[in-house]
Formats: C-alpha cells, sequence, structure tokens
C-alpha cells in the first residue's frame, strides 16, 4: 500500500524520508505501476541518493500532472484523530481535498509556502510595517486561491460526509463542518478575496512585527467539526472519533468521484480499533468504489465483510487466503 | 599537493547546474583535447573576468562604460525596463518589442537569502528616473520576483510613475530566461498596471 501510494503521490503516508522506504541495505528504490481506467498510463517513480525521478508513460512530467494520473485516497491510524487532534491534520486533509479537486492548486499552495517561509525570515529581522507590505502582497494572492479551493473541497465534503454518515446507519447525531480560514473572510465573494486578506494582513503589521510571527493566513486555517452544535472532541466517544475518522476517508473519495476521477483507496491498519458491528457499518460506506486495499492485524474483523481476496503477510511473504 | 585532475573537477563542480558526474566528465573531456583548445577555454575564463563589467548606469554586463544599450539615443527614454539579472535582457532584446533602457537589480528580495533592498540596485534606480513615465516591473515571476515588483511598484508609484507588469502568458513560477521570445513578446504588449 505503502508502494502505491508513493508511486501515486511521490510521497510517503508513513515517514517524511523517502529514504526510508528502500529495503534494507539498498541504495534506493524504483517502483512502476500500470493504470488501466479511467485512461491508460504508466507511472513511475525512483529514488537514490541523487534524488526522487518522476514519470509518466516513461516521460519527465510537472508533479501536479503526476499527481492527476493516480488519485488515491488514504487512511491510517494517523487520520484516526483526525477530527480531535492538531489542526495541522485538518489543513493536510483540505489540501488533498483541494489537489484531488485540481492538482493546479500545488501551484498556490506550494507558493503559498514559500513566500510564508520569507516573510518569517523577514519577521525575525528588525524591519519597518512598510517591507511586509510586498510579501503581503503576494502571501495574499496566493492565500486566496489556496482558501478558495479549501473552501470548495469542505463545501462537497460537508454533503459527502453526511451521506455516509446515513449510509452506515451508525446511530450518530447529525454533524456540522464549518470552514474557518484565516484570516476570516467572505470566501463567497471571490473577486474581493485577495483585497480583503491583503488589508487584514495589513491591520495584522504591528503586532506580527511584535511577536514575529505570522499570525493570518491559510497556515492558520482549521476546519471544526460540531454535533449539534458542540465541538466533536467533546462530546464524541473514541469509537465514535474513530469511525467518524474512516467515514471521512470514504466521503473524501465520494467528493473526488463526484468531481470525474475514480480513485483508489488504501486503508491501513483499517479496523481502526473498532468492534466488529461499528466496522461493519462504517464499511458499507465504502461499498461500489472502484479500487481498494485494506491491512489489518486483526484479520477475524474481515469476517463478514464483502470482499474480493484476502492475503496473509506473514515473515515478509504475501499468501493468498 | 592537490591532484590536478581533482582540482578542476572541484572547481567545475561549483559553476551553477553542474554536479560532481558532469564536472568529472568535463574534465576529462578537457584532459583529452588538444593543449590549445584547453588554453583557449582558460584564457577565455580570464578575459571574461579581466574586460567585461557591470554597465556603471544600468548594471548589464558590458566591455565599455556606458553599455551599448545606455548608449543609444535611438531609444525611448521614457521607457525603463527592470529586470533582475544582466542576461535578462537578451531575451528581451530579441522579442523586438521593447525600445527603451533597462535597469539590472543584480538580483530578486530574498529574506531567506539576505536580499533586501539594500542588496539590490535600488538606489541608482531611484536616482536615474528623470524623464522616466513607466517603468515595466520584468522580474521573474516566482515568489522573489513577484515580491520585488511589489515592492518597487509602490516606491515608483509614490514618485508619480506609471508602474507595469509583463502579462505573463509565461509558465508561473517560471523564468524570464526559459521563456520563449514570441511569448515574451506577448507579454510586453499585453503588460499591465500594477
Ligand atoms: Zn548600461
Amino acid at each position: 500500500m505503502e508502494a502505491i501510494y508513493v508511486l501515486a503521490t511521490t510521497r510517503s503516508f508513513r515517514t517524511a524520508q523517502l529514504a526510508d522506504c528502500r529495503r534494507h541495505g539498498k541504495d534506493g528504490f524504483w517502483l512502476t505501476g500500470e493504470i488501466a481506467a479511467p485512461r491508460r498510463a504508466s507511472l513511475q517513480l525512483s529514488w537514490s541518493r541523487g534524488g526522487r525521478k518522476r514519470g509518466v508513460n516513461g516521460k519527465a512530467t510537472s508533479l501536479a500532472e503526476h499527481l492527476a494520473v493516480l488519485p488515491v485516497v488514504v487512511w491510517t491510524a494517523a487520520d484516526a484523530d483526525l477530527w480531535t487532534g492538531a489542526p495541522a491534520l485538518r489543513r493536510r486533509q483540505m489540501d488533498r481535498g483541494a489537489l484531488g479537486l485540481r492538482t493546479s492548486a500545488l501551484e498556490s499552495i506550494s507558493r503559498y509556502r514559500q513566500a510564508l517561509g520569507q516573510k518569517r525570515q523577514l519577521l525575525q529581522q528588525r524591519v519597518s510595517k512598510e517591507r511586509l507590505v510586498a510579501w503581503n502582497g503576494v502571501l495574499a494572492a496566493a492565500a486566496a486561491t489556496v482558501i478558495a479551493a479549501r473552501a470548495d473541497y469542505v463545501q462537497r465534503l460537508r454533503v459527502t460526509l453526511a451521506a455516509a454518515l446515513e449510509t452506515s446507519g451508525l446511530n450518530l447525531p447529525p454533524i456540522d463542518l464549518e470552514y474557518r480560514p484565516s484570516p476570516s473572510v467572505d470566501t463567497q465573494d471571490s473577486s474581493q478575496l485577495v483585497g480583503a486578506i491583503e488589508e487584514e494582513m495589513a491591520r495584522a503589521g504591528t503586532q506580527e512585527l511584535r511577536r514575529r510571527l505570522v499570525l493570518l493566513g491559510p497556515h492558520r486555517d482549521d476546519l471544526v467539526v460540531q454535533w449539534q452544535g458542540r465541538p466533536l472532541r467533546k462530546v464524541a466517544s473514541a469509537g465514535e472519533r474513530k469511525a467518524l475518522g474512516m467515514l471521512t476517508a470514504a466521503a473524501h473519495g465520494q467528493v473526488l468521484k463526484g468531481s470525474g476521477s475514480s480513485p483508489i483507496y488504501l486503508l491501513d491498519d483499517a479496523d481502526a480499533e473498532l468492534a466488529k458491528p461499528t466496522l461493519k457499518a462504517v464499511w458499507r460506506a465504502f461499498d461500489g468504489i472502484s479500487q481498494l486495499f485494506a491491512s489489518s492485524n486483526r484479520p477475524e474483523v474481515w469476517e463478514g465483510l464483502n470482499l474480493d481476496r484476502r492475503w496473509l503477510l506473514s515473515d515478509g511473504k504475501l499468501s493468498p487466503r | 599537493m592537490i591532484d590536478p585532475l581533482a582540482r578542476l573537477v572541484g572547481e567545475l563542480s561549483r559553476l551553477p547546474g553542474i554536479g560532481p558526474k558532469t564536472a568529472t566528465r568535463l574534465a576529462h573531456h578537457v584532459l583529452k583535447a588538444p593543449i590549445g583548445e584547453a588554453r583557449a577555454l582558460a584564457e577565455a575564463l580570464i578575459e571574461v573576468k579581466e574586460k567585461l563589467f557591470h554597465c556603471s548606469t544600468c548594471y548589464s554586463i558590458t566591455a565599455v562604460d556606458p553599455c551599448r544599450y545606455c548608449r543609444d539615443p535611438e531609444r525611448n527614454r521614457k521607457l525603463l525596463c527592470v529586470v533582475e539579472e544582466p542576461f535578462n535582457i537578451e531575451p528581451l532584446e530579441r522579442t523586438r518589442e521593447f525600445k527603451g533602457y533597462y535597469h539590472v537589480l543584480m538580483g530578486a528580495l530574498s529574506p531567506q537569502r539576505g536580499i533586501g533592498p539594500d542588496q539590490i540596485t535600488l538606489g541608482p534606480l531611484l536616482e536615474r528616473l528623470e524623464g522616466v513615465e513607466e517603468v515595466i516591473l520584468a522580474t521573474n515571476p516566482n515568489v522573489e520576483g513577484e515580491a520585488t515588483a511589489l515592492f518597487l511598484a509602490r516606491l515608483l508609484k509614490a514618485r508619480g510613475l506609471r508602474t507595469t507588469r509583463l502579462a505573463f502568458g509565461m509558465p508561473v513560477g517560471g523564468d524570464i530566461e526559459y521563456t520563449d521570445e514570441v511569448t515574451l513578446g506577448r507579454s510586453l504588449a499585453g503588460r499591465q498596471e500594477i
């Protein structure tokens, strides 16, 4: 599953360093995959000390083009805390969504990161407020695109998550998703977005210089889930939160599907330590999707689920069951 | 004494875009070449350092001061085009769209690389604005280039100048250096006020 993920996204969901993905004692690794639908294509990715090399149909392409070939929906144990853990998890989720809808969002996300790094450095020097203006201009332009893309994704996720909850039949109260962009701006008014963000940034300048921190921008966005007006983290049990985490993966996939892509699902440690009936309910939300790989170290949880094939991984070898 | 081959490889790999592998290949190429060829290369290297320098007005690369652009009386005094590096001028010249003068900033603002307004040729730029009506900010469309353009635009507009930016149909995040002349010509013609 990690190999598929690395091939599709050029990153690992387990480690920040691709070096950690190679086999013990090897200098690098090489991955290739054939995609049959919706469009035939092949993907290549290799890593050695010289760096990573990407390929689509054997040719070097941009990262955005590479990402568009094989959309993936991933769920790992780390995603179990999606709704109650650090906001960074939810920002990552929103960016996965924004990229899944339009790989061109990558451009704005990376521009925003670069400009943010530059402004952070500038705030470490003793500069006048004037010096921030140009960087705020660049940041606001990129931020507006990032915020609009995240808002679009959240709006779609709200619908598909409600549907996934209903399909599961789990007895959970209706949830409400609220995207809280930073700065707090009206995301509906796209023509005024850049100007509104820039204005807020200018207003925060004095504070930012004093605290030497970039106080506004999508790096401080959050996505809040509420159950009947109360924050999820206060009212949901650990099991409910985990179930909701997996349902989000299903809902995320439906968002991508709704925009015309057919993602492949990778669920690592997919039992999420859930009780069997809950897992079965959650599983219903994944019904009718194109291709899904899941792993668990509690094989008994698969019983009663609708699976095409099962393998047992033992002593580093896969064998059909 | 350092092994002469290792020394050459070491010097070559300091050049931008040259890794140790390419440096080794180039060094072996030089080793196999006739002495005359190697000498010509060495002399060319010395010559650019001894004979070429930055124009005292626009900071382009030249062998005579002022440079051929600054000396050209046919150019439009009202138009000034600001670029990051001397090598950004040539692609703009090739478009034949631009008939004004140039100013090379010798970099772009980048706090992470320690480049602020004092590290670029901002002072000399502000001193040569007499008679200028429009400044075209042709810095690269990447984050540093955009910030530099916005920074200059504010300063120049406060002095009553019209400031414009190339209408980049060119790949965002790309370089003027790698943009073909047709695209660059179009971005010049379609430049927009900022
Ligand atoms: Zn000159």
